[in-house]
Formats: structure tokens, C-alpha cells, sequence
């Protein structure tokens, strides 16, 4: 990894050496993402692992939004 | 709590012809408007042609970086630019910027998509567009900088692992050139200047480079104008009329022979 950036590395990198924050895998309708669990059937996006070409036109599926999720869902 | 659902079950097998008061809804759209709001038609926003994408923070790539910094994920955008290209609807899409830099390879696989994207783009620098913000910000086919908005334009630096031989320093050179090969190709400014600009002594507390501000951007050739929201949009919507212009087939005078 190249970093070009004109913030202090120090700065960008602090904290690097922690523990990540947990993450689970989970449905939203037709779409599984990758979240940090903030609360019960909740989560901030990390990513979006798997979904339809235009889901990525979504807001609400930008990485950093929390979204709802259901219980698990026994069909996937 | 059951046996209350037993008599309306049989009252509707026992009369089917009965309408059912959900037919109500059937009713004709515009005269329930008419009815409901006093007009034919519900007001509505009106989907735009437009794909606003923004490009914030630090442009994040292979390695998840601490939480303390505001990201965009190369994973996400690529396939936001494949989806916008893909999508009839849109017919144009605008590149917000102010991001502080960030992954060199992440950066720079965004600047590509930009500039080869079928549709017209125009990119917009607002706030900053520095470092590997640079390839973003003039990888559309017209860029804009608002007048305050900054770019600082300096060297690659060496992080991680560097070894004190001579390749380490050939393969960071390699790596600063594709950036350089970039701009110079997607802008107006010239490899001299660009690397004067880059290699200026002076003007940054901690590092060697160049900040330029709004109008010196310009001056230089690295963005093509300045401007702010409107200019932006008003010059994306000309590319998007003058491309629907050249795509309406020529009406040819009788039949081919």
C-alpha cells in the first residue's frame, strides 16, 4: 500500500495497530453486507459484498450509513 | 379473537359478486387526485439524468484504515461507475471532490474509470482535492475549482517497509510517475510545470510541493476553469444536450440504392 496523501501519516495511521471493530454478515432484502453491529437488527455498512449492479446507485447502501436488517432469515 | 374471522369468511363465500370495499382503490389514479389533493396529478421531484458521485476524505484501497478517518471505499465507487454507466436513465455524472489524498493504486483505478467512461463527467473541486486527488480531479472531461478550493501537489512519500537500496527508490519513482503521466495526459498542464510544482521547496511546513489555490490551479493547467455548482451543472447539461445531438441519426433524403 502507497499512501499519497498530504496528512501526517501519524495521523492517518494512529490507532492502526488496535483491534478492528467485530463484523458480521447479514441480509437486507436482496443484499448482503458486511456491517458493524451497532444495536439488535442494526449496523453501520462496511461494505456491500453482494447485490445487483444498480444497488451501488443506492444512498442509503454508501458504506458508513446504518442500516436495518432483519433476524436471520432462514432461507439464505 | 377466531371466531370472529368465521362469519366474514362466510358472508364472502356465500355472496362473491358482492364488491369487496377494497375495490375502492381500483378507482381511476387521476380522479382520486383530483378527490384527494385537487389536482390531475400528485406533485413530484422528477428523476434526474444526473449521477452525483463524491469523492471525500481519504480515498481508501487495499487496507482498511483507523476509524478516526472519513473514507470512500474504491470497492464502492467502481461499481457506483460501472452502474452509471450501465443505467439508461443517467446521461451524465458529476464528481464532487475534497478529499485529502490516499491509496495511490485505489486513487488512481478511480481516475481511470472517470476518464473512460462513455458519458460526460465533469469533476468538481470543492473544499480541497489534494494528492492522489489530483488524477480524480482532472480525470473528467471538464474540471472545475471553486475559487477558495485548494491542491496540494507534492511527491509520494515512503511508508512501510524500505529497504536502503537503490530499487526501493527506482520503484517509488516508478510510482510517481504513473501519477505524473496521468495529469499531464488528462490536463493542461505541462510536465515541467507540473513537476515544478511538485518539487517546489518552501511553500509546505512539513514537505516539499506546492498548495494552489482556486485560480492558480487554472492559471497552471491543471484544472480547466473556475467555478462552483452551477457552472459545474450548467456545463455538464450542454455536454449531455450536445451528446444527444450527435446521437440522433442524420434523416437521409429517400432510400439507400
Amino acid at each position: 500500500m502507497t499512501l499519497h496523501t498530504m496528512l501526517p501519516l501519524e495521523l492517518v495511521l494512529q490507532g492502526f495497530d488496535q483491534e478492528p471493530e467485530p463484523t458480521c454478515e447479514v441480509w437486507s432484502g436482496d443484499v448482503k453486507l458486511e456491517i458493524v453491529p451497532v444495536a439488535q437488527g442494526m449496523g453501520r455498512i462496511v461494505r456491500v459484498l453482494q447485490c445487483k449492479l444498480e444497488d451501488y446507485l443506492r444512498p442509503e447502501l454508501t458504506p458508513g450509513s446504518i442500516i436495518y436488517y432483519a433476524a436471520d432469515n432462514p432461507n439464505r | 379473537m377466531t371466531d370472529s374471522l368465521y362469519p366474514i369468511k362466510t358472508l364472502i363465500n356465500e355472496q362473491p359478486d358482492q364488491p369487496m370495499p377494497d375495490d375502492k382503490k381500483k378507482m381511476n389514479p387521476a380522479v382520486e387526485n383530483i378527490q384527494q389533493l385537487g389536482t390531475a396529478s400528485a406533485p413530484s421531484p422528477g428523476e434526474s439524468n444526473i449521477y452525483c458521485m463524491t469523492i471525500i476524505g481519504q480515498v481508501e484501497g487495499h487496507m482498511i484504515l483507523p476509524p478516526q478517518n472519513k473514507t470512500t471505499k474504491y470497492e464502492h465507487i467502481i461499481p457506483q461507475l460501472v452502474a452509471a454507466e450501465q443505467n439508461p436513465k443517467i446521461e451524465g455524472v458529476l464528481i464532487v471532490l475534497n478529499t485529502v489524498g490516499g491509496d495511490v493504486e485505489a486513487g488512481l483505478a478511480i481516475a481511470e474509470m472517470i476518464a473512460t467512461i462513455s458519458k460526460p463527467t465533469v469533476t468538481l473541486v470543492l473544499g480541497g482535492g489534494h494528492s492522489i486527488g489530483v488524477p480524480i480531479a482532472v480525470a473528467g472531461d471538464k474540471s472545475f475549482i471553486a475559487e477558495t478550493a485548494t491542491m496540494t501537489i507534492h511527491p509520494i512519500r515512503l511508508n512501510g517497509l524500505v529497504i536502503g537500496v537503490p530499487q526501493t527508490f527506482e520503484y517509488l519513482d516508478k510510482m510517481q510517475e504513473r501519477v505524473v503521466r496521468f495529469v499531464i495526459s488528462h490536463s493542461n498542464v505541462t510536465e515541467q510545470t507540473f513537476k515544478q510544482l511538485m518539487f517546489k521547496t518552501g511553500e509546505l511546513t512539513r514537505d516539499i510541493g506546492t498548495t494552489v489555490i482556486g485560480m492558480d490551479a487554472v492559471k497552471h493547467g491543471v484544472i480547466d476553469a473556475v467555478g462552483g455548482l452551477g457552472d459545474a451543472l450548467r456545463e455538464l447539461n450542454n455536454m449531455i444536450e450536445m451528446r444527444r445531438a450527435s446521437s440522433v441519426a442524420p434523416v437521409g433524403g429517400g432510400l439507400t440504392q
